[in-house]
């Protein structure tokens, strides 16, 4: 069998001398070589361009691109000192309007209405000896003559006209020699 | 499709706006900076028009009318910011477009975002050499593997006229090559 089967490979190799039969045209290789040499080419060149990027390039670049994109939802950032500025005069205003009311106007208020009447005698002579620079003898005349009722209360009898006269000109005051007095 | 189609529909609405942008942003960001940064080079350029792409995304997004894919809008977007960025820096250096190109590329060997060797260099400065549009269609074509379809989309360019873009491209770079390795 093997025999028989190298006779066989013996005869068609005597026969097609290793050839296909197939045949190309005239110049075909030399015309080929010209027009597949970019294909070539093409084989020969690298695919890889050595371009390199920073690292963590493209995960960064996310937030960046977002960032300068989309438009900001405006946050109003109100100063404080303009705010304090803008309430201050209305809170103080309303803060003297209040203690105001509490004070006065409020009919509750423990405060009790000063008189004459409801004053102690020692009050009055303690405001009269703190406050005598601002009295005038002007105003004591007035003041006693509506009050004298009895004359004789002032004992004037114990007074030497002397001293009422020197009185009178240490005073410097003629008013008090008016006779209508 | 369906994703897209619902991504872009939260996008437009006010409630979800900015989810969904933030969805979007994770999504396409890696593919959208490769993008720029083959035409722009520098990586801090890149950061640069990559923020401003996304920027013009959230704010446009309600003028999209779905008549392309998100994708090939956002890339269009992109694609224009980076070569408005090229040419405004051009501009600034008093040089024209073209030797713009070759500027950036010749910067590569002291930038420290480049690790390339010494053929990817040569990549580099080759397709720099190229006019706008046949460096745009090899860089879709050859790197991001971008299908003609999709890239006609993109650049609003026909298939057959990308086609021919590619082709030339290509062998320019080989001449390029040729040359710099003889």
């Amino acid at each position: 069998m093997k025999h028989n089967l190298n006779n066989r490979k013996d005869l068609l190799k005597s026969v097609l001398q290793k050839d296909t039969g197939f045949i190309a045209p005239k110049n075909y290789f030399s015309g080929a070589k010209e027009s597949f040499s970019s294909f070539l080419l093409e084989d020969k060149l690298p695919k890889e361009n050595g371009f390199i990027v920073p690292q963590s390039y493209f995960k960064d670049i996310e937030n960046t691109i977002i960032e300068k994109a989309v438009p900001k939802k405006i946050v109003k950032i109100i100063s404080l000192k303009r705010v304090l500025l803008k309430y201050l005069p209305i809170a103080t205003a309303a803060s003297i309007t209040l203690f105001l009311s509490i004070n006065y106007l409020n009919p509750l208020s423990s405060i009790e209405k000063v008189s004459f009447k409801t004053l102690a005698q020692s009050d009055i002579e303690n405001w009269i000896v703190d406050n005598s620079n601002e009295l005038s003898n002007q105003d004591f005349v007035a003041l006693l003559h509506s009050n004298i009722i009895n004359e004789n209360d002032f004992a004037l009898t114990d007074i030497r006209n002397d001293d009422i006269e020197e009185y009178i000109i240490y005073l410097e005051n003629t008013s008090l020699l008016n006779e209508n007095y | 499709m369906t994703n897209e189609i619902v991504l872009i529909a939260q996008l437009k609405n006010v409630q979800t706006k900015e989810k969904a942008f933030r969805e979007l942003i994770s999504i396409y960001k890696e593919r959208l900076y490769w993008h720029i940064r083959k035409i722009v080079i520098s990586h801090d350029d890149t950061d640069d028009v990559l923020q401003n792409t996304f920027i013009k995304i959230y704010k446009n997004i309600s003028k999209f009318n779905q008549e392309s894919k998100l994708f090939s809008w956002m890339y269009r977007i992109a694609t224009n910011e980076a070569i408005t960025f090229i040419n405004k820096r051009a501009k600034e250096r008093n040089v024209d477009i073209s030797e713009m190109h070759e500027l950036l590329a010749s910067s590569l060997e002291s930038d420290v975002y480049f690790s390339g060797d010494e053929i990817q260099q040569i990549l580099q400065q080759a397709i720099a050499t190229l006019p706008q549009k046949q460096r745009l269609v090899f860089n879709m074509k050859y790197f991001d593997e971008i299908t003609y379809n999709e890239m006609s989309e993109i650049l609003e360019t026909s298939v057959g006229s990308l086609k021919a873009s590619y082709f030339h491209a290509v062998k320019k770079i080989e001449s390029y090559i040729k040359n710099k390795t003889d």
